[in-house]
């Protein structure tokens, strides 16, 4: 567990301060080699996203740095300790919501929340993403699309993690929706008062844009690593029809155009 | 109806329901128990389904009429019951509640991996009732079952309950008596089969109804 520290600045490098590093030399399936060299740190109150194309791996790489995969070469370090098994410091939040069905709102918090050492309420987590507390007692079919990926959110938050993994989690939400929840979570991110890391896979530029403090794009090729780190210096609140970033998204559109092109095709496919 | 009312004023019948509902009791709960914990324990100890397994696999398939013979050397004639019905209930239990452990959801037992649980708490907390509706359907058939056999077992050996009356009804001649017991029988065994189907449908209100086809 990473010791509250003074709210970060966020584009501060200082490795020693990283609440994630991440130094993952090989991930294979079978004879298949999926993920090469990744390398990266993520600082407190820091939002990186992994920008690569459908397939290339980027859900293999969320689930070996929550420590539901353990077959890898290479180390994934939270704070002092290795990370070898799942751990309530660091939350994954899936690309379907993934509420268990048969548990109302209130008991699928709890259940995520119950191995952590200071877990927030339900009530809490439940108004952190805006949600009215009156919902606990429902089960998951009774809301919404955009309910239950509020809920799915507030469960990832419930345990206080330092480490926020999102696996491209709003991607079928309309778009007021989505952004919406974007800015929500680059609040929770940036919240002086919890010293959480977020790192989100997704293959839309424009996304990638708006949220991230740190751009890790991945190469299309197999095995995936990371071809360029593009730091996101734009002010906040940002636009998407701002002049810097249109530039910014049109930069990394030719660079991953450049890398589609010179990528080998693989018939081989694995989830991410 | 006369012969009904008067077996129920002279307390025959509520003597003789009361027994064999003792019995149906006693000998399904504890058929579910063992059914239920002997797929848990396949499922959650390898070692242990390595031994359990075949040997369930094997002994399913033998009728559990068959048995009758062996259990009244073993256990007597009352203890031969209550093997009979637990053996019944107990084989379909544990069938289905190992399908339903196995055929747990990979996505959730991820989900649950990811809050550190561990293999008892994904069974009680994840498998289980994620399989309820199944589950309860099964008990539902077994005891339908048990039910058979109970009767069976009554109209074979007994000196008392719901089986016996009805043979015993037959011996005198008394047809007004048998027809009232037997109606009796279907009652109970139909009223047990809603009280089921309604406890599955509170227990399983989560679940997104079916609308038909």
């Amino acid at each position: 567990m990473v010791s509250p520290i003074r709210p970060a600045m966020r584009n501060d490098v200082s490795s020693a301060r990283s609440v994630l590093s991440v130094r993952i030399q090989e991930k294979r399936f079978g004879v298949v080699p999926v993920l090469g060299s990744i390398t990266f740190e993520v600082e407190p109150n820091q939002f990186v996203v992994v920008l690569g194309p459908s397939g290339c791996g980027k859900t293999t790489l969320l689930r070996v740095l929550a420590g539901l995969d353990r077959e890898f070469v290479g180390r994934i370090m939270l704070g002092l300790n290795s990370v070898i098994r799942p751990s309530s410091s660091i939350a994954l939040m899936f690309q379907d919501v993934r509420l268990l069905p048969w548990m109302t709102v209130e008991r699928n918090i709890k259940f995520a929340a119950a191995a952590s050492e200071n877990p927030k309420s339900p009530q809490d987590s439940l108004v952190s993403v805006g949600l009215d507390p009156a919902i606990l007692s429902y089960y998951p079919r009774k809301i919404s699309g955009g309910m239950a990926k509020r809920v799915a959110l507030a469960r990832a938050l419930a345990g206080n993690p330092s480490v926020l993994l999102l696996d491209e989690p709003f991607s079928e939400l309309d778009t007021a929706s989505k952004y919406g929840l974007y800015d929500l979570l680059i609040e929770s991110v940036h919240s002086p008062d919890a010293p959480v890391g977020a790192i989100m896979v997704t293959h839309d530029i424009s996304e990638a844009v708006y949220l991230a403090d740190k751009i890790l794009v991945l190469s299309g090729k197999r095995p995936a690593s990371i071809s360029s780190v593009v730091p996101v210096e734009l002010p906040r609140p940002r636009y998407r029809d701002d002049a810097d970033f249109l530039k910014l998204c049109t930069s990394l559109m030719i660079a991953a155009i450049s890398e589609s092109e010179s990528q080998t095709p693989s018939k081989v496919d694995t989830a991410g | 109806m006369a012969a009904g009312y008067r077996l129920t004023v002279s307390g025959d019948l509520l003597r003789h329901t009361a027994v064999s509902l003792g019995r149906l009791g006693f000998g399904a709960s504890l058929g579910v128990l063992a059914g239920v914990s002997a797929a848990s324990l396949v499922a959650l100890v390898p070692r242990a389904g390595l031994m359990i397994r075949p040997l369930l696999d094997f002994l399913a398939p033998i009728p559990v009429l068959a048995w009758i013979p062996l259990f009244i050397i073993f256990f007597g004639i009352d203890g031969a019951r209550t093997a009979l019905i637990a053996t019944g209930t107990g084989l379909i239990l544990y069938g289905t509640t190992l399908t339903v452990i196995l055929d747990t959801r990979a996505e959730y037992v991820d989900l649950a991996l990811l809050y550190e649980k561990t293999r008892v708490q994904i069974l009680i907390e994840i498998s289980l009732p994620s399989g309820a509706w199944t589950l309860f359907g099964a008990l539902r058939t077994a005891l339908g079952l048990s039910w058979v056999l109970l009767l069976a077992s009554e109209l074979i050996a007994s000196s008392s309950g719901l089986g016996w009356l009805i043979w015993d009804s037959r011996n005198f001649s008394r047809a007004d008596e048998m027809m009232a017991a037997m109606i009796w029988v279907g009652t109970l065994g139909f009223f047990f089969d809603r009280l089921i189907a309604s406890a599955q449908n509170r227990a399983t209100a989560w679940r997104p109804t079916f609308q038909g086809i």
